[in-house]
């Protein structure tokens, strides 16, 4: 691509270009909003990951180990909640998709910047309401508010729901501004054959969370409403039916399976195919997957609800929809691996947590074959099967793919190295600590152990224990990457536009970009994967300057 | 096929005619899975090594491939057509009693499970079921959600309040002629026990005891003979006791009604609203330390006695007399009359036994 990137040395990055906390508070910049929502979601990983902790712990023993059952089911509804509504839905597109989208695109900034300075804030406030209502009395409800038990505790269900309510409009405004950042500001040259694999992503995500959030928006608003005028929706002693609820809640949180996981197969693309340093194999069929995945993710919703009382014809279409998840899925698996044929492969972190997300989601697909074929997932239907297949697709696939693009993009974010090393032993740590808690999980759900339980008979004891232990190394492992990171922040080594040899555009600005992201209005004369188009300026991975100055 | 009677690793004993059918079907997806699974790892392994980054040695150029696109798109609908297939045969399977099913109604609350025999027979969180003879559940639920599971017979449906669920299984014979056919009948000779689950989340709460919530939802399915089924339906069914152990069972020995109900308490799942310790938390109905004898407010402004003929009524209809300050959710249980006399006794030793 054509900008002129020897140029940047002299003008103030995009951190320090204004200064005080004003500028930070009402900023438009996307970078700035990425930043500020990468802090607020990285907070509530850490939040989930502590009640998180808690649950494991308890589980560690047969009988109370550390607290009530009435804590325990706050603790998971809360790590559930905390996890999918504060963290992974907003985590990829709002902090990374904010970040990298409108510079992937050659732009200066998304198409509506003060829209999505408000949606920010619309997510501020509804994190502080579901903090305060754990204040209140929590809830313990599950993260699925199933009625009638979501109308009939006593614990603060309508202040989460309200903050889930509000949180849906944040995921619809970056959405809708995401969709008309892609359409509308390409850079000159940046045809949708050109699109990186990550804006594709990206742009699939967000016609998800622009047609199905407003469904859990109107759920909920109804939940609210049932609890607070005894309206009789759901709730069967007023002539309701809390099938409905499933079905009204499936019909958006199926496809939000799908905002989760989007977003890290799409980083996954970017990371394979720098360090395979390879175009990624079959680049129309991976993109037109992800716009596949988010089609047929509509259609799925009733395989939640096998055996929750539905008609045994919904159940055979639902089935065989759920089936067909598996071709997209299986179609990005098998180009990814063809990607690395013939490549030239380099081992940093980031490359790890990519790899390590092929192996982890390939587990997390398979297994849901078993739950996709009716007479099995009568059987493994709300076991602890269901939990390890989830937990394979949600961290193995979308946490890892966060990973592997908060590693990859963190020299371009801060403009600073972090310690390899450090941040391979978190890598090994995270990898081996999760599939301890987790794996294990795969084997207590097929022999029969249901899920939400505070206790356990004493057969399942020895299982129990071994995954609270891997949760405790998964922990250890998270430690060592915060420290690492912000021992990064404070003293790391200053990072060069392009650390890793890149022909991705992100790495054509400064490190860290200039608060315009590029000098002028860069023209895009090859696709991002264009290795042998690239002019070795283009992929060199140290400081221009200092090689200039040595010639 | 052979049922096998035994758990193994990766699942529970096949105590069911359905086991051994999604057995087969999960080894079956099972196998595949792991054929793909280390043809990925594999592959990728592969290429991370033969294609690691060597000095002078650049990527080739991707090209692309439609055969091989098409190919790898369609060719896994066959093994996932067949998954398919096989999956919804067993589900029909399952959906489907046989007309000669024996009907058993179940009824769940928080945390509780009631069976009713053909015959009237009630049983609390345990249920004697006939051998190899098709059995029927038809399923209610008077509060929350509750899913029945047992999964020595692969079988799982959720109760919704509101409606009627069903399935059906037919238990099989674990150790065939371990009891000779002649063998004289006996109503308490089982053959077998599996052990049934709550499996949909509904909370948890409630007094100290053996009800505490979802995780603790548990039943027993007794396996007998139909000739000793048979008489276990007509046998006389004495209260349950305490015992030394702390638990309650129905024993030779009997005990005083107030000692039955503190086990009726129990099992019937009253103590999910119900205090019956002095100093426990407040639970959604009212507390019973110290109740017997006081004067009760009803929301109809009515003030009543709390004696044996007021308890009497709030057990047997609960919604016609409630308690000022609490909510008519109530539901009502399915008692004997020595059963209801047992819990009034109970009720009224904790209410003379205040501190």
């Amino acid at each position: 691509m054509a900008t002129a990137t020897a140029a940047h040395a002299h003008e103030p990055d995009y951190l320090n270009a204004k200064t005080g906390i004003g500028s930070w508070i009402y900023t438009v910049d996307h970078k700035r909003l990425g930043i500020m929502y990468l802090a607020s979601i990285l907070m509530f990983f850490a939040i989930g990951g502590f009640f998180a902790l808690l649950v494991r712990i308890e589980l560690m023993t047969p009988g109370e180990t550390i607290m009530s059952p009435t804590m325990y089911n706050k603790a998971f509804t809360l790590h559930g909640a905390i996890m999918v509504f504060l963290f992974i839905i907003p985590s990829i597109p709002g902090a990374l998709g904010n970040f990298f989208l409108p510079i992937m695109l050659g732009a200066k900034d998304v198409a509506f910047p003060r829209l999505n300075l408000l949606s920010f804030y619309i997510y501020v406030l509804g994190a502080i309401l579901a903090v305060a209502s754990i204040a209140i009395n929590a809830v313990d409800t599950g993260w699925t508010f199933y009625t009638p038990y979501s109308t009939r505790t006593d614990t603060a269900v309508v202040w989460v729901t309200l903050s889930v309510f509000i949180l849906g409009f944040s995921s619809i405004l970056t959405g809708v501004n995401f969709i008309a950042t892609v359409h509308k500001l390409r850079a000159p040259g940046l045809h949708w054959k050109r699109l990186p694999l990550f804006v594709w992503g990206m742009y699939a995500t967000s016609v998800i969370q622009v047609l199905a959030t407003p469904v859990i928006a109107i759920t909920l608003f109804i939940l609210i409403m049932e609890n607070v005028l005894t309206l009789g929706i759901f709730n069967p002693q007023l002539g309701g039916d809390p099938v409905l609820f499933q079905h009204f809640f499936w019909f958006y949180s199926h496809p939000a399976v799908y905002i989760m996981i989007l977003p890290g197969m799409a980083i996954v693309n970017e990371v394979l195919a720098t360090f395979s340093r390879r175009k990624i194999f079959g680049y129309m069929f991976v993109a037109m997957s992800s716009v596949g995945l988010a089609l047929v993710g509509f259609l799925v919703w009733g395989h939640h609800m096998f055996v929750a009382g539905m008609s045994e014809y919904a159940t055979l279409v639902f089935s065989a929809l759920t089936f067909l998840v598996a071709i997209p899925s299986g179609v990005k698996v098998f180009n990814w691996i063809a990607t690395l044929y013939k490549g030239s492969i380099s081992f940093e972190s980031p490359m790890l947590y990519a790899l390590a997300f092929l192996v982890l989601f390939s587990i997390g697909g398979l297994t849901g074959l078993f739950l996709g074929t009716l007479s099995v997932d009568i059987h493994l239907h709300d076991t602890y099967f269901v939990v390890a297949h989830f937990h394979y697709v949600m961290v193995g696939g979308t946490v890892f793919g966060f990973l592997a693009g908060l590693h990859y993009w963190w020299p371009k974010m801060f403009g600073r190295m972090y310690d390899e090393n450090l941040a391979r032993v978190a890598f090994a740590l995270v990898f081996i600590g999760f599939n301890m808690t987790f794996f294990t999980q795969f084997v207590l759900g097929s022999q029969g152990m249901p899920r939400r339980y505070y206790d356990y008979l004493p057969h399942f004891a020895p299982l129990h224990g071994f995954s609270s232990v891997g949760a405790l190394v998964l922990g250890a492992g998270f430690l060592v990457m915060a420290f690492m990171f912000i021992r990064s922040l404070a003293s790391g080594a200053k990072a060069p536009p392009n650390p890793w040899g890149s022909a991705g555009y992100e790495w054509a600005t400064a490190s860290p970009p200039i608060e315009h992201n590029f000098h002028g209005q860069p023209v895009m004369t090859r696709g991002p994967y264009d290795y042998h188009l690239a002019t070795d300026e283009e992929l060199f991975d140290g400081f221009p300057e200092e090689a200039a100055a040595k010639e | 096929m052979e049922n096998q009677t035994e758990p193994s690793l990766q699942l529970p004993a096949q105590l069911s005619t359905f086991a051994p059918e999604v057995d087969w079907l999960y080894h079956f997806i099972f196998w595949v899975s792991v054929v793909f699974f280390v043809g990925i790892v594999g592959s990728t392994l592969y290429f991370m090594v033969k294609y690691r980054r060597r000095p002078g040695v650049k990527s080739e150029p991707t090209g692309h491939h439609n055969t091989l696109e098409l190919f790898w798109t369609f060719s896994p609908l066959i093994i996932l057509f067949m998954m398919f297939f096989w999956g919804w045969q067993g589900f029909l399977q399952m959906a489907e009693a046989p007309d000669d099913a024996m009907i058993v109604r179940v009824r769940a609350r928080q945390w509780a499970w009631t069976f009713e025999h053909p015959n009237g027979a009630i049983e609390d969180n345990e249920v004697h079921v006939p051998v190899d003879r098709p059995v029927r559940l038809v399923m209610s639920s008077a509060d929350v959600l509750h899913s029945f599971y047992v999964p020595d017979f692969r079988v799982k449906r959720d109760l919704v309040p509101g409606m009627f669920t069903s399935l059906w299984f037919q238990a099989v014979q674990r150790d065939p002629g371990s009891v000779p056919d002649d063998a004289e009948v006996d109503p308490n000779r089982v053959l077998y026990t599996s052990q049934v689950y709550c499996a949909e989340y509904c909370g948890a709460g409630g007094a100290w005891g053996p009800n505490m919530g979802h995780a603790t939802m548990y039943a027993l399915v007794h396996v007998q003979r139909d000739q000793d089924y048979q008489a276990f339906l007509r046998a006389p069914r004495p209260l349950p006791c305490p015992q030394e152990n702390g638990t309650c069972a129905v024993s030779e020995t009997e005990c005083s009604p107030e000692a039955a109900g503190s086990c009726l308490f129990g099992s019937k799942g009253c103590t999910a609203c119900h205090q019956n310790q002095a100093g426990g938390p407040q639970l959604a109905g009212p507390t019973f330390v110290g109740l017997w004898g006081t004067q009760q407010q009803l929301t109809s402004g009515e003030s009543v006695e709390v004696n044996e003929d007021f308890v009497r009524q709030s057990i047997m209809d609960p919604r016609s007399q409630v308690a000022q300050g609490y909510s008519p959710v109530m539901p009502q249980i399915q008692l004997t009359e020595p059963e209801t006399n047992a819990l009034i006794a109970y009720v009224r030793s904790l209410g003379t036994a205040t501190e």
